[in-house]
């Protein structure tokens, strides 16, 4: 017989055969002794590797370890967390006073665009009809600035001096 | 017993720290065990084991059935020893494996190698459904699926591997 099915022993062995196969592989052992010995060496080899890693034992205190790492993960997660509400807690907070103190802030916000557009249209009309009085307002307005800032400085150098 | 077991996985979906607590001192050494088989290295093996628990913790919400929670985690520790010998540039395919001694440093002996030398001289994807046939016990069907290839690529690979492992085991004899 030259037809060996090494294959069908190996899985004969882990008992994944259909009773066909089983059948055939079982007659085939029976006058085979090369596949004889190559199904006692794979059963060996099997029950040599089941039971040597099956000794192997998880080192001692690894599973504290395990569990340290996951807290000390969690923390850094909510540590993380943290850091980002800070913003977010700001913004609502913004969020909330806005709400409530809305509609105040927009009346004193018109109020105050109307004020500024009145004032622009007065100081136009003030310059397009008296421009020689606008002019020397504004020149007046610049000396009496200078001066003023001109006695200020002399002020403060002698009281600190 | 098995029911403990499952209320222990159904509670850690639920986030149930204490539950998950359970399910690591229980799984510790079954997946201690496959990290060593596919690293070859206990102190590499326990840093995966470690990274697997922590990832199987932020993840175990997302594990659609509490039956399947075993192959599961194997396959979570699994994948992370590929991603790792990934790294390390160990991959070695089928057709390599007789070169891969030699790219690991291995020194041609006619001593008897033991188990776990003669394993590390496999190629990873033989050495994976070695570990997960012959140690963990699951069946091919589970196998295909945990691995995601045809149970007859499964059953071949078996094989092929028993067959390198008989090879290097009987290198000192010959």
């Amino acid at each position: 017989m030259t037809n060996h099915p090494e294959l069908q022993i190996s899985a004969y062995i882990d008992n994944e055969l259909s009773e066909q196969d089983r059948q055939e592989v079982e007659n085939h052992i029976e006058s085979c002794t090369s596949c004889q010995r190559l199904l006692e060496e794979m059963l060996v080899m099997q029950t040599d590797v089941s039971q040597m890693y099956s000794r192997l034992q998880a080192p001692k205190g690894m599973d504290d370890r395990i569990l340290q790492a996951i807290r000390d993960e969690s923390a850094m997660k909510v540590n993380g967390l943290g850091w980002f509400s800070i913003p977010v807690v700001a913004l609502l907070v913004l969020g909330i006073l806005w709400l409530m103190t809305g509609a105040v802030l927009l009346k004193l916000l018109s109020g105050l665009m109307k004020f500024t557009v009145v004032m622009v249209y007065m100081v136009s009309h003030f310059i397009s009809t008296l421009p020689i009085l606008a002019g020397l307002t504004l020149v007046l307005s610049l000396i009496i600035l200078s001066i003023s800032s001109y006695s200020l400085k002399r002020l403060l150098q002698t009281t600190t001096g | 017993m098995d029911e403990e077991l499952f209320d222990y996985i159904h509670r850690a979906k639920q986030g149930d720290r204490d539950a998950f607590t359970k399910l690591v001192e229980r799984y510790k050494d079954q997946v201690f065990r496959h990290a060593v088989g596919m690293l070859g290295d206990r102190m590499e093996a326990e840093d995966v084991s470690q990274e697997a628990f922590i990832k199987a913790f932020y993840s175990i919400s997302n594990l659609e059935h509490k039956y399947a929670f075993t192959s599961w985690m194997i396959r979570i520790v699994s994948n992370l020893c590929k991603d790792r010998l990934k790294q390390r540039g160990k991959i070695v395919y089928a057709d390599e494996s007789i070169i891969r001694g030699e790219q690991l440093g291995y020194v041609e002996s006619h001593e008897n190698l033991t188990i776990e030398e003669a394993m590390n001289r496999l190629t990873i994807e033989q050495r994976e459904v070695v570990l997960l046939h012959d140690v963990q016990g699951f069946r091919y069907e589970e196998i295909s699926e945990m691995v995601g290839v045809p149970l007859g690529t499964v059953k071949s690979r078996l094989f092929s591997a028993r067959l390198a492992l008989r090879k290097e085991l009987r290198k000192g004899d010959m």
